[in-house]
């Protein structure tokens, strides 16, 4: 090793900036490694707010696939020479989330991977042994091998994972038409304004409604001092033929909740949108729809948000959209542990 | 506006420091001023609702808590208290009192995480370092006790996983007094700052009718002066046998908001101080609940950091859940408060990390 080579590698293993990019949820245990106890700043370590000005990626937990595809768009912006380290499980196999349809499994699919960080989540001190190898790494290494490159596949297989989805959607929609004219059997008693259960202690009482009443019904309570909107919960019961749809509202000066149920046949699931009743149902319907495929009548703006980016297929929520098995097949070959 | 009388779109997040995480916003500027804000989700999105349906009840207690690690154990408690109301189970006293420990560091934990995150968004950076330190103490507890420093599976349905070590009042009153310590100190330096002041007071307004319109809870809402908590209002565990107070604020602005999660964090450790004289070693800690659950439905209401959080477990007779429900408190706050705010105050670009800093949202609570 020559002396000029000496001199360039010394400074540049003792200021590693990483890219302040909190990709998930090992980045909770980064506040403890950049401040106290840890202290990274004595490695030369910084978190660079730019890619421009950074030299490593850590990836920091669970690839979702949007995050991916922002991960690969930010790294090109790198400047060379650059790294990226895998830090958790997640990363590495799948990790807890191996059946998830919103993650890839395997970060070194997409790009040359120099280290590896085990744990659920590692600590502060893995992170450290990591860094400390990973300088002394470097100065070991020829000036050449100082990049890790994308692999060039990774755009490719991107795109054919996603084209298995769109197909998947195609042959959902078809299934969907074909159980159109199948009866509903599905017995439902309206009971508004009585409760027909009731639970004392929690302060909740569940009462029903039929699906045309909706706007109505909620408009009286929100009269009424039911002001909180918690949420919409809704069950898919394929061999009634319906989705069941409860809206939660809450009076806030006596803590009770009122859960109002109706139903959606599932084959053509249409309700009516409150969102100008509680602002906040705006982005809770366009939730359930992503996920569920209830499709609220009046919202302006009904279209992926969640999901988009994350998944093509159909609304994964349903109870006959297997997607355990959709992900075993095409991300490990057929087999959970095949890799 | 622009020069040609348009407005600039740029994108703030989610690589962005002062992002709440891996969450973006795309927004429309005049000027320096904020006029329209869209977030962008989806980055941290796992899709829990459909993970849970796949995996036995003992399985589901490693989900149940994993959208947001900040403050995960309110969450993982309320998963075990829905699966006993799903069994019809009653659990010990001494489990209940260790879940409220557990919940309430939970809760000093994620306050103090937060003040780390105004810290730097104000540029008070000295506080925040002393801010992790302390919730570095209670992550170190959480490691001697659970095992895990973030994620710590003590609640499980039937009770909690573990009896009581050694020394275990000793050292829980040892971190208690540094993480009070710490805190006032913290407090000191941060809230009472006048740089912090001159950046958080009268920012972000929030009115108690607007807030509840806008589908808050938790710490934002009981800044504007409404005393609403369901740890009061519907109690759950133990939470109506000790003596806490619900501390509020008056403006409903961004340093009101500051003021009442200090507050808190005071409560907190007089809560988990009282809980801590009523456990009793000699009785037991968990019941044995069978694998197959029976058909039927299982809620719970637990407040977390952020607010109100629902779940709802729909069982058809099994050993897995049919259907799970989360509610999410962090979905107001990224979306029609910060709108509201947006549209109602003049906000600019550099004022919106401090906004959104004061409202502490938890994004992976939006995507689950």
């Amino acid at each position: 090793m020559g002396i000029l080579e000496k001199i360039f590698k010394w400074p540049f293993s003792r200021s590693l900036w990483m890219i302040h990019y909190c990709s998930a949820c090992g980045a909770v245990e980064f506040p403890p490694l950049v401040m106290s106890p840890v202290d990274w700043e004595r490695y030369g370590y910084m978190p660079a707010p730019s890619p421009r000005q950074s030299d490593i990626y850590i990836g920091m937990g669970y690839l979702t696939k949007k995050t991916v595809k922002l991960f690969l768009n930010m790294y090109r912006q790198m400047p060379e020479p650059k790294f990226v380290a895998a830090g958790c499980n997640c990363t590495a196999t799948g990790g807890l989330y191996w059946d998830s349809y919103a993650t890839y499994k395997r970060l070194d699919d997409f790009v040359e991977v120099e280290g590896w960080v085990p744990g659920c989540m590692p600590m502060p001190d893995d992170y450290t042994a990591f860094i400390e190898y990973f300088r002394r790494n470097l100065k070991e290494r020829e000036i050449g091998k100082y990049v890790s490159r994308i692999k060039p596949e990774a755009f490719k297989k991107i795109m054919e994972w996603e084209k298995l989805e769109r197909e998947w959607l195609k042959e959902y929609e078809e299934k969907m038409k074909k159980e159109s004219n199948i009866l509903i059997q599905y017995d439902f008693t309206e009971t508004y304004p009585e409760c027909f259960e009731k639970d004392e202690p929690k302060g909740i009482c569940k009462t029903s409604i039929r699906p045309v009443r909706v706007r109505k019904v909620l408009k009286e309570l929100k009269d009424k001092g039911y002001v909180l909107f918690i949420n919409i919960n809704t069950i898919d019961w394929p061999k009634k033929g319906v989705i069941e749809i409860f809206y939660i509202v809450e009076n806030p000066s006596s803590g009770e909740q009122i859960w109002v149920k109706t139903f959606v046949p599932r084959a053509n699931p249409m309700i009516d949108s409150i969102h100008d009743i509680y602002p906040i149902a705006y982005y809770i319907e366009r939730e359930v729809y992503e996920m569920m495929g209830v499709v609220f009548r009046g919202h302006p703006n009904l279209k992926k948000w969640i999901l988009e980016g994350n998944w093509e297929g159909p609304p994964p929520l349903r109870k006959d959209v297997d997607t355990p098995s959709f992900v075993v097949k095409t991300m490990y070959g057929g087999y959970k542990y095949g890799r | 506006m622009g020069d040609n009388g348009k407005l600039v779109q740029i994108y703030f997040g989610p690589q962005h420091p002062g992002a709440p995480g891996n969450i973006g916003y795309k927004l429309w500027l005049d000027g320096e001023r904020v006029v329209r804000a869209e977030v962008i989700p989806g980055f941290l999105h796992r899709g829990f609702e459909k993970m849970m349906e796949n995996r036995t009840w003992e399985m589901n207690i490693t989900l149940s808590y994993r959208f947001c690690v900040e403050d995960p154990d309110p969450l993982e408690i309320a998963y075990a208290l829905a699966v006993e109301d799903l069994f019809g189970a009653e659990i010990p006293e001494n489990a209940k009192y260790i879940r409220m420990i557990q919940a309430e560091f939970s809760r000093i934990a994620s306050h103090m995480f937060w003040a780390h995150f105004i810290g730097g968004s104000t540029g008070l950076r000295t506080p925040a370092y002393w801010a992790v330190s302390a919730r570095e103490e209670i992550l170190k507890w959480f490691g001697w006790y659970a095992g895990h420093r973030i994620y710590h599976n003590i609640s499980v349905p039937g009770g909690v996983r573990y009896t009581l070590p050694e020394g275990f009042i000793e050292r829980t009153l040892r971190v208690l007094d540094f993480v009070e310590k710490t805190v006032r100190d913290v407090e000191k330096a941060l809230i009472r700052n006048s740089v912090f002041k001159a950046r958080t007071v009268g920012m972000g307004k929030l009115s108690t009718k607007e807030a509840l319109e806008l589908g808050v809870t938790g710490p934002v809402l009981r800044a504007t002066g409404m005393p609403y908590d369901i740890r009061k209002a519907r109690p759950y565990l133990n939470y109506d046998k000790v003596d806490f107070e619900v501390p509020t604020g008056s403006a409903g602005d961004s340093y009101d908001r500051c003021r009442v999660r200090f507050q808190e964090i005071y409560q907190s450790i007089k809560i988990i101080k009282e809980s801590l004289s009523k456990l009793d070693p000699s009785e037991p800690f968990r019941i044995k609940l069978p694998i197959v659950a029976p058909a039927g439905e299982g809620i719970a209401r637990v407040e977390t950091a952020r607010g109100e959080y629902v779940i709802h477990i729909v069982s058809t007779r099994g050993r897995q859940p049919y259907r799970v429900r989360l509610r999410s408190a962090s979905m107001p706050l990224l979306t029609t408060v910060v709108n509201y705010i947006i549209e109602n105050e003049e906000i600019t670009i550099a004022d919106f990390p401090v906004l959104l800093a004061s409202l502490d949202p938890c994004a992976p609570d939006l995507d689950r």
